[in-house]
């Protein structure tokens, strides 16, 4: 029998956190596989909508935690991210949305893409160290 | 290509009751496989979809803790009934990995779980056959870029 997920010790039920950080590193999956040319389907297409509107929502809230008009949040909200991160985040949503939805992608929106992900992944790597593997693969 | 000698490809069922999670764990699956998910919130309703329907389903993924009929009890019966399809549990609750194991599940997926995980699943129990044009839940693959 095949084992994943989480070690026995660390089992418990998801929370919103969860679901978060988990949809933003598929989110950093899609983008990435944009850029190196992975083909898009239907369905795929759906899920990165799908995804993004669900990052994009999450994050509006997040934003508004640091100008603190946030309702109350779970936990690693309160991390030490920035208001900028939320914001690229943000714009990552939209970026996946726009693939999602058949929009042209230049090189230079490819570009603006890729560096936006890079610095996702360093803030998110910088803060949560048990996200590196994934992010050196992603 | 199934039992059979023809082309068919795999179908997938999720059942949980935590929206938040089964549409996160069907939008990591649709995403990496591009094809359409079949979800339920409760394992009878899923186990009275695999009676009436039992040829579109080859893999259940399920919670342990689910409404009506626990994950537990869907996957005694799907082994008992349906041997050939692949089970993976999903738990928070770590005692279910004896169980699981001995009831004959193929895979055991510990709560959280990550998009790592699922993507290894899909890897692990999902081959993609060539490309089926006349599919209805799936499409083709084309390239943006």
């Amino acid at each position: 029998m095949l084992r994943l997920g989480s070690k026995p010790n660390q089992s418990r039920e998801m929370d919103l956190d969860d679901i978060f950080l988990s949809r933003l590193k598929l989110l950093v999956i899609m983008g990435k596989s944009y850029i190196e040319g992975c083909p898009c389907g239907r369905h795929r297409r759906r899920a990165m909508l799908e995804n993004a509107r669900h990052i994009e929502s999450e994050s509006i809230d997040l934003g508004g935690l640091v100008t603190g008009s946030a309702q109350p949040t779970p936990t690693w909200r309160a991390m030490e991210f920035d208001h900028i991160f939320f914001q690229r985040v943000k714009l990552l949503a939209v970026m996946i949305k726009a693939i999602g939805k058949g929009f042209p992608m230049g090189e230079h929106r490819k570009q603006a893409m890729q560096e936006n992900i890079d610095i996702i992944c360093e803030t998110i790597t910088f803060n949560n160290q048990s996200d590196m593997p994934f992010l050196k693969v992603a | 290509m199934d039992s059979a000698g023809t082309n068919r490809e795999v179908q997938i069922i999720v059942v949980d009751d935590d929206q938040l999670v089964r549409d996160f764990a069907v939008h990591t699956i649709e995403y990496g496989i591009n094809r359409k998910i079949t979800t339920f919130e409760t394992g009878f309703n899923a186990w009275q979809f695999l009676q009436k329907r039992p040829d579109d389903t080859d893999i259940v993924i399920a919670d342990a803790n689910i409404p009506d009929m626990d994950g537990i009890e869907l996957l005694k019966k799907v082994k008992e009934e349906f041997p050939e399809k692949k089970f993976v549990l999903t738990t928070s609750n770590p005692d279910f990995e004896t169980i699981a194991s001995k009831m004959g599940a193929d895979a055991f997926l510990s709560k959280p779980y990550d998009v790592n995980d699922l993507f290894t699943i899909v890897q692990q129990f999902f081959a993609i056959p060539a490309r089926q044009p006349n599919h209805p839940e799936s499409d083709s693959l084309e390239s943006d870029s």
